[in-house]
């Protein structure tokens, strides 16, 4: 892989309520490498859009950053001020929303909201603008671009839309770009396309995605590498192949079982709900619900074991001492496909 | 390794053996669940200045009509020359405006002895022209006006809410007249309506009363009618309606619940508009005129005399005020109790 | 949209002689005989008034020649002005409303759009609770009560501006805050509570995502959006400032309709009230048939198509 661009170190966030100091993001380490796919799964509430906001400088008002850095090309940007920030998003560092009916302004003409970043980051005129955004509108698909330009966000499906979306985030050719759910609000045969499109354009572009999801199947066709979130925690990472087909932590089994292959014949929920993060588990957050919990696991935080160069995971499970558990069976055949892949590589 | 600083037990890595009904209990809510109204009125007692208000409102209306037994019209209309236009005098308080002086000419002089007014005769917020006592004017006054802006916003209620559930719920042809009349209605000034009914009747109470009641009443049917439409299409309705329930039960149980806090807020606006109408009114000489009593009738009389005397229009005006800001503070403070989404 | 402009336009003809209708009839049903000086007046006197000014026709025949003479411009004779025409009438002392009621409009359409913006930015600091209290104050403050406190401590008392009157632009200055006050306070309110809405929204999330400063995005993406429902609003002003000139013109003798009107009322004069009565529900249908056709041309979201429900 290419060189590391993003390094998050430690990052500790916080949200200050009424109720108290809700504790989202808590000690998260992740990188980010050149030309790369980076997917962070997890379930809702679990903090993967407050790690990316984190990365925009878009925290909301009530967020703290506790600790830890962000290093983007060996600088921190959570030292950097709203000015120079303003300097980074949407040229250095873009992002795709999940929602694109709400994120296009409904007054204003597609073609200036696409130009917009244009004239504000490479001091581009008005028409010259306009013209870059037509041939950017062109290349995520958006036919008869010309007239089109001139239209307003209402006049178009929510799969165009988001296809516009992807052109602002992209006018200004982003190092990296963060793609927030984008096909959560889309239809499953628009999702295909939009994916398709982003693959193409990571290639044309060379930018670095971090892409934001809940959806396991998403990511299969998506990542080069896959970050595991639950409760404001990165429980589990490494690449694709590691994640999907030798899982360490019960949490992945648990969200790999409950997606729907072509072998399941009956899907499995994770029972109960994530810890509340206003009073954090001492132990491991997921303890509550892991069937195959130990004592430690209320005690103590486990530390990342690693299982391969690339592919670290935070359960006891792997402590040397543990004892040896059986999976389900949809991992224990998971498993069997890694060991024939991996006997292919050697 | 890093495994030192951990302090592992012989223990540590046996079963932790979850059982069912612990994983019940987490899943249960904490907090008992509150209605609808127990949840708008917690939010309501969080706003400060909506519980003044309301506090404000209920104080009014206590002392206004509770005044009823000890001040009385026939007394207000008799006049006391000898006590004309007397300022405030509070036993006990000297500050100038309020200890029976008044500047004439520059000069601060106690009105009260000049005329040979008895030192144990004193009137806390002064006398009018005729020598009525202001503060018994306006307290009556404001029973006038708070009348005349409660029954008015009843009558716009009982009209509003009946046409607005009819053609909210009849829909089709029944709801498309309905809208062409209200359109056609809501094009003409009120000011008009209420100028035509007032030439055509007697000015008075009951005519101002019918005339704000008359003109008022379309902005309340139009909100809940759009209401109606769109909880009729609501799933929950729909689900009602498909089991077989009765119209008229769906509407006991469904739409009056969710109408109820629209009726609410609009009532809250439509007071105070309402006592403004009057006022006004009574102000320009076609509301409610001289020997009767009302917020408008006293500004009217204290405007006349402004210049020489103006403690005669402002006690007036500030009452009036105050009961304003007091009914829209209240109406935003429900609105934002009853709809969480507009609270900021 | 040539549909539908036509159909609004019928219905604004509908409307509009139903209003003359209803006058008509009112005024017909109301006691007594407009003559002023009525009580001076011999029978044969007044018959010969009657004849003057068509009173001694039947009713439907009145009607019938109100109605025809309102379509070609003829209000009618008034009875109290020295038998000048309505129409007259209305037309010398139309410029004066005018005026008072656009600067009104402006004055409070243009401070309200600043207050209520600079509330909802700086929205839950002190800046947005003086906002507040200060547009629940203007909303509360009855505009005739307004009116006599800056006649009597402005003019009266530190000489700015003249007390009454109208013989030029320092003459309409207090008048002109005392009508838009209420428009002022309710623009701010309803912009501050838009804005505080546009400003949460996803567009403006992407706007700070493109690295637009505060400035750009309040300027190009947020006013816009919460300026544009403003212009429902016009009509119910156009009410608001009708009924406000009635009072205003009347404390600060301005030669405008609405003082007119207020005399009209008070001596019975009835085919000046029906006049102003007519005059008002025009103008008042006029401006909201424009500002829905702006409506629509200024949101992009909006289109006319007749089915607005």
């Amino acid at each position: 892989m290419g060189e590391r661009i993003l390094d998050v170190n430690n990052l500790e966030i916080n949200f200050h309520t009424y109720a108290g100091d809700v504790k989202a993001i808590r000690d998260v380490s992740f990188h980010l490498d050149k030309g790369e796919t980076l997917a962070i799964v997890g379930e809702s509430g679990s903090g993967k859009s407050v790690t990316t906001k984190s990365l925009m400088g878009l925290l909301a008002n009530n967020a703290r950053v506790v600790g830890g850095s962000i290093m983007y090309h060996d600088e921190d940007i959570l030292k950097k001020s709203e000015k120079q920030m303003q300097d980074i998003r949407g040229k250095d560092i873009a992002m795709i929303f999940q929602d694109p009916m709400t994120s296009l302004d409904p007054t204003m003409k597609i073609g200036r909201q696409i130009a917009e970043p244009l004239m504000k980051h490479k001091n581009v005129e008005k028409k010259k603008a306009l013209a870059q955004a037509l041939e950017i509108l062109k290349l995520v698909g958006i036919d008869h671009a010309e007239e089109r330009i001139n239209e307003y966000p209402h006049q178009f499906s929510g799969g165009q839309r988001q296809r516009i979306v992807i052109a602002i985030a992209l006018v200004c050719y982003p190092e990296i770009l963060i793609a927030d759910e984008p096909t959560t609000a889309l239809d499953v045969t628009i999702q295909a396309q939009i994916l398709d499109l982003m693959k193409e354009l990571q290639q044309k572009i060379e930018t670095s995605i971090i892409f934001i999801t809940h959806d396991l199947g998403v990511v299969a066709g998506m990542a080069d590498r896959v970050a595991v979130m639950y409760a404001g925690q990165i429980i589990e990472y490494g690449s694709v192949d590691e994640i999907f087909y030798n899982p360490q932590h019960p949490y992945t089994w648990g969200l790999l079982n409950s997606m729907p292959t072509l072998n399941s014949t009956d899907l499995q929920a994770i029972p109960g709900t994530p810890p509340d993060l206003l009073d954090p588990p001492k132990g491991d957050p997921f303890a509550a619900r892991n069937p195959y919990a130990m004592k430690i696991d209320e005690k103590e935080k486990p530390p990342f074991f690693k299982v391969s160069e690339t592919h670290f995971a935070s359960t006891w499970l792997l402590h040397p001492d543990a004892p040896k558990i059986t999976p389900p069976d949809e991992i224990v055949r998971r498993k069997k496909i890694f060991k024939k892949m991996q006997a292919n590589v050697n | 390794m890093a495994e030192e600083k951990y302090n592992l037990q012989p223990d540590s890595f046996e079963p932790l053996g979850h059982d069912q009904e612990q994983e019940i209990e987490s899943e249960k809510i904490a907090a008992p669940s509150l209605t609808f109204s127990q949840d708008a009125w917690r939010r309501l007692k969080k706003n400060k200045g909506a519980v003044i208000s309301l506090f404000i409102i209920l104080i009014m209306v206590i002392v206004s009509f509770g005044s009823t037994p000890f001040i009385n019209h026939s007394e207000l209309v008799k006049s006391n020359p000898e006590y004309a236009n007397l300022p405030a005098k509070v036993p006990g308080i000297d500050i100038n405006g309020l200890n029976g002086k008044m500047k004439v000419g520059g000069e601060w002089t106690d009105v009260y002895k000049e005329n040979g007014i008895k030192d144990s005769v004193h009137f806390t917020l002064g006398t009018d022209y005729l020598g009525h006592s202001l503060a018994q004017r306006i307290i009556y006054g404001t029973k006038i006006s708070l009348t005349v802006a409660i029954v008015a916003t009843l009558f716009d209620l009982l009209i509003g809410v009946s046409y607005g559930i009819v053609s909210g719920w009849k829909g089709g042809r029944t709801d498309n007249v309905m809208q062409r009349i209200i359109e056609i209605i809501s094009s003409i000034p009120n000011l008009i309506i209420v100028v035509l009914m007032l030439i055509v009747f007697k000015p008075g109470m009951t005519s101002i009363i019918l005339a704000l009641a008359i003109s008022e009443w379309t902005t309340m049917a139009r909100m809940i009618r759009a209401e109606t439409l769109s909880l009729k299409t609501e799933e929950y309705v729909l689900a009602a309606r498909t089991l077989g329930e009765s119209t008229g039960k769906i509407a006991w149980k469904h739409l009056v619940p969710n109408v109820s806090s629209i009726i609410i807020i609009q009532t809250m606006y439509t007071i105070p508009s309402a006592i403004f109408f009057e006022a006004f009114l009574s102000f320009i000489g076609i509301g409610i005129s001289a020997p009767q009593t009302s917020l408008g009738v006293l500004l009217n009389d204290g405007q006349k005399n402004f210049q020489f005397l103006p403690y005669q229009m402002w006690y007036p005006a500030i009452v009036l005020v105050i009961l304003m800001i007091a009914f829209n503070l209240l109406g935003d403070g429900l609105r934002d109790a009853f709809d969480p989404r507009t609270r900021r | 949209m040539k549909k539908y402009l036509l159909k609004r336009v019928l219905y604004m003809v509908l409307t509009l002689f139903l209003v003359a209708t209803i006058t008509f009839f009112l005024m017909k049903l109301m006691p007594g005989t407009p003559y002023s000086n009525q009580e001076k007046m011999t029978p044969q006197q007044i018959k010969i008034m009657n004849q003057q000014y068509g009173l001694d026709k039947p009713i439907w025949m009145q009607y019938v020649i109100y109605i025809f003479g309102m379509v070609h411009g003829d209000l009618g004779t008034s009875f109290q002005f020295s038998n000048q025409p309505v129409s007259y009438l209305i037309s010398s002392r139309i410029g004066a409303s005018a005026q008072l009621g656009v600067q009104a409009m402006l004055f409070g359409v243009i401070l309200g759009i600043i207050v209520g913006s600079v509330a909802a930015i700086y929205r839950n600091t002190w800046v947005d609770t003086t906002a507040t209290v200060l547009s629940i104050i203007g909303k509360s403050v009855p505009n005739f009560v307004l009116a006599v406190l800056l006649q009597y401590y402005i003019s009266l008392k530190l000489g700015w501006f003249p007390i009454a009157d109208w013989e030029g632009f320092s003459y309409t200055i207090l008048p002109t805050i005392a009508l838009g006050v209420g428009p002022l306070a309710e623009t701010a309110r309803f912009i501050r509570t838009g804005m505080v809405d546009v400003l949460n929204s996803d567009y403006i999330e992407l706007a700070r995502a493109k690295g637009m400063n505060k400035f750009g995005i309040i300027y190009h993406h947020a006013l816009r959006n919460s300026l544009i429902p403003l212009v429902t609003l016009i009509g119910p002003y156009t009410v608001a400032l009708m009924t406000g000139s009635m009072v205003i013109e009347n404390i600060f003798s301005i030669p405008g309709i609405g003082e007119q009107y207020v005399k009209s009322i008070q001596t019975n004069d009835y085919p000046t009230i029906m006049g102003v009565t007519m005059l008002f529900c025009f103008g008042l249908v006029l401006i909201i048939l424009i500002t829905d056709i702006i409506y629509g041309i200024i949101d992009p979201r909006i289109r006319l198509t007749g089915n607005e429900d």
